[in-house]
């Protein structure tokens, strides 16, 4: 009965291996490709747009001429969009890059990519508490399915165009009085005998693509507590993301940090273009 | 000599008792002693690994804007926003459009409850309530319970006799 050589016996001797790196992970860029994309390349950092009112036609024979009126009201507002630097920026010192398994410049790019990506959609998002407005409400987390028509209604009422998209935050979807629970042929459905084809799609899938008109987008950038929970329903126009020089990375040498300099930047803005294109969908958290 | 002999087995009594108690008095303090001795450790080892840290082994990500960020308040303390500052200012003339007041100034719990003591604040709420009520009403809660009252009307019977779905052994008794 000898003593036996275990991994025990050899503690010293057995190393850790590091693996390659797992980075944390971030919402992707969802309501940028929804709305309208301008590119603002040129002279100038604010871009506006303005609005000119309709005209009437008339059924006389000694017609009144009509002004183009730039005016403004609460559809009309001008849209101005002021673009700026939004950048991250890491200083890699030589002995970490040397020192790590994984090709650290190439993390450090790859997270600078996807703050950038981040606050871009955060902008975006944030936008949607400032359309003027609101189908849902700061006193119910439940949503009901006038909400989602009502919404529908108000987009087409302002003409609107096709097609309509539902950005919400995942919790406001999937939940026990999310979205979900319209289609869940619960009490509160929508429709109290069966799924219905939304229904089979969320029970089936656990998503749907489409619901009562709008194109359903989850969007974890949108924040939610019991106080905030606003997403959106809105046509293309409701929204100008502008961007004057997308992102760029550049790498610069610094000899007394021991360290090469990871910039990456990009130069854009965001605004309301037609506020009646947007209805924002405020559920709060119940907790 | 026996006397002596008393004296001495009496002295060795009490001198292992004496020990007996020293070595209970160690191992209750065995445990404590060795745990905050070895917390002294961690926490040396700690403070110099602290002292001794340059910066060559971190990396830092710093987030650069030219701008900061605004968000906007209610007067009942919603928020909109946070947004780029010409956004927070067209908003503001928007919401102004609508008889909405924002402030750039997040409204203290002061005078959020001062303000739910007005009877403008009551008035919204009950705007807002009676809006949800009638959305509400879209909802299917309900539905059901009064479909089959109206087949129990028309059928002569009562709702719990429709209700009733008989098991298999109930079934033709």
């Amino acid at each position: 009965m000898g003593s036996s050589t275990t991994t025990t016996t050899l503690t010293e001797c057995i190393p850790t291996i590091v693996a390659s790196a797992l980075l944390e992970l971030d919402e992707g860029n969802v309501v940028a490709p929804l709305v309208t994309d301008v590119d603002f390349t040129g002279a100038g950092i604010i871009h506006q747009t303005p609005f000119i009112k309709k005209l009437t036609a008339e059924t006389d024979d000694s017609l009144d001429a009509q002004a183009l009126d730039s005016t403004t009201n609460l559809e009309t507002s001008p849209s101005a969009a002021t673009v700026g630097v939004h950048g991250s920026y890491v200083c890699l010192k030589d002995i970490a890059n040397l020192g790590s398994v994984d090709d650290m410049a190439a993390v450090a790019g790859q997270l600078i990519g996807q703050s950038l990506v981040v606050r871009k959609d955060l902008d975006l998002v944030t936008l949607f508490t400032s359309f003027s407005t609101n189908q849902g409400s700061s006193t119910t987390a439940n949503m009901a399915p006038a909400d989602l028509y009502d919404a529908y209604g108000s987009l087409r009422e302002y003409f609107a165009p096709l097609p309509y998209h539902l950005v919400l935050h995942p919790q406001q979807i999937w939940n026990s009085y999310g979205l979900i629970v319209l289609f869940d042929n619960s009490s509160d459905a929508i429709q109290s005998q069966g799924l219905g084809t939304v229904g089979e799609d969320f029970a089936r899938y656990g998503y749907a693509g489409m619901v009562m008109g709008f194109n359903l987008w989850a969007d974890a950038n949108i924040s939610l507590d019991t106080a905030n929970g606003s997403g959106a329903a809105f046509s293309r126009g409701a929204i100008k993301n502008v961007r004057k020089r997308d992102l760029q990375i550049e790498i610069e040498r610094d000899s007394v940090e021991v360290a090469d300099k990871i910039v990456g930047n990009e130069i854009r803005g965001e605004a309301i273009l037609r506020n009646l294109h947007g209805n924002e969908m405020q559920f709060p958290s119940f907790s | 000599m026996a006397k002596t002999d008393e004296v001495k087995t009496q002295t060795q009594e009490q001198e292992i008792k004496n020990l007996r108690a020293k070595i209970a008095r160690l191992e209750a303090e065995k445990k404590p002693v060795m745990v905050n001795a070895l917390d002294g450790i961690m926490s040396e080892i700690k403070k110099i690994k602290q002292k001794g840290k340059g910066s060559p082994d971190t990396i830092n990500v710093v987030e650069r804007h030219d701008h900061k960020n605004i968000s906007l308040w209610t007067k009942w303390g919603k928020r909109i926003g946070p947004m780029h500052p010409d956004n927070a200012i067209q908003t503001l003339q928007r919401f102004a459009e609508i008889g909405i007041i924002l402030s750039a100034d997040r409204p203290t719990k002061a005078q959020l409850e001062a303000y739910k003591e007005t009877a403008e604040y009551k008035d919204m709420i009950a705007k807002e309530q009676k809006r949800r009520a009638i959305k509400n009403e879209s909802r299917k809660s309900g539905q059901m319970e009064k479909l089959t009252a109206e087949i129990a009307k028309l059928a002569g019977v009562s709702a719990a006799q429709i209700n009733h779905i008989l098991k298999p052994n109930e079934v033709g008794k």
